[in-house]
């Protein structure tokens, strides 16, 4: 019976995640320059260790898991331990191989570069 | 789910501010600008500990005040890139001022405030004086 009830829920469940927390969507900004999109995740509580960035198929997808050290019994609660995660998908004109991520302050920070080819160029006009 | 203890005083809190929100929602526009960071709190036996969500806020950029019983948390989180030569896509964060109060239990020893910042957020530790706590058990009996 037990067994039972354990399969209907991973069937229910389809994606795996890490253990039972709550998931949370972060708050993000995207802007593009010239050479890259820059994509800003607000993931507060949440060590580098935590941060997982996959990008595969076209699809980018940030995950943190959020564990405060609470010592205590939660009297007030807002917000808790989390699962951050966030999926995006990326034009092709972005160089996968380039990408960078760097947390600081609660802050995943995402550097996409544009591909060389995708880069508006000047084209020169050669006088015969 | 998690399970909270069910605490009248926490309602209470809520209700006082309410009430303050109210009436200072009359005070000049720019400060109701503020946005409020999310807040848990925890009971550790001898202090209690608010734990701040503040991403991207320099530290430099956060007061904590404490008048009489109540904890004023305030600050700036300031924008990482301005500029006209980005396009937005996505613009889901809050910047700007932030602001919140709590009001402290009679309990807690205001003197002795802890606070320190770590992956955006900021950990207030409020001791507690043990010496109220076991007057106000013997006035019970």
């Amino acid at each position: 019976m037990n067994q039972r009830n354990e399969i209907a829920k991973t069937e229910e469940n389809g994606i795996k995640r890490t253990g039972n927390l709550k998931t949370a969507i972060p708050a993000v900004d995207i802007y593009e320059n010239e050479d890259e999109i820059i994509l800003h995740a607000d993931m507060p509580g949440v060590v580098k260790e935590a941060v997982s960035v996959n990008v595969d198929n076209g699809t980018l997808s940030l995950s943190g898991v959020r564990t405060l050290e609470n010592k205590g019994d939660p009297k007030w609660e807002e917000f808790g331990n989390v699962e951050f995660i966030r999926s995006f998908s990326v034009p092709q004109t972005i160089d996968v191989e380039r990408v960078e991520a760097e947390l600081m302050d609660g802050v995943l920070k995402l550097r996409l570069p544009k591909s060389e080819a995708a880069k508006p160029r000047q084209i020169e006009i050669k006088t015969a | 789910m998690r399970l909270v203890r069910y605490n009248p005083l926490n309602e209470l809190a809520l209700l006082r501010n309410s009430f303050t929100d109210f009436f200072t929602d009359s005070a000049p526009k720019a400060e109701s600008q503020d946005w409020s960071p999310a807040v848990d709190i925890f009971d550790a036996k001898d202090s209690i500990v608010l734990m701040i969500d503040l991403p991207g806020v320099q530290k430099e950029d956060i007061r904590v005040n404490i008048e009489k019983e109540i904890l004023t948390l305030s600050g700036e989180r300031k924008p990482e890139i301005e500029g006209d030569k980005h396009t937005f896509y996505k613009r889901e964060r809050i910047f700007g001022s932030f602001r919140r109060n709590f009001i402290l239990s009679p309990e807690l020893l205001t003197e002795e405030v802890d606070a320190s910042f770590k992956e955006g957020v900021l950990k207030i530790t409020l001791k507690k004086n043990k010496i109220t706590e076991a007057a106000k058990q013997i006035s019970i009996h």
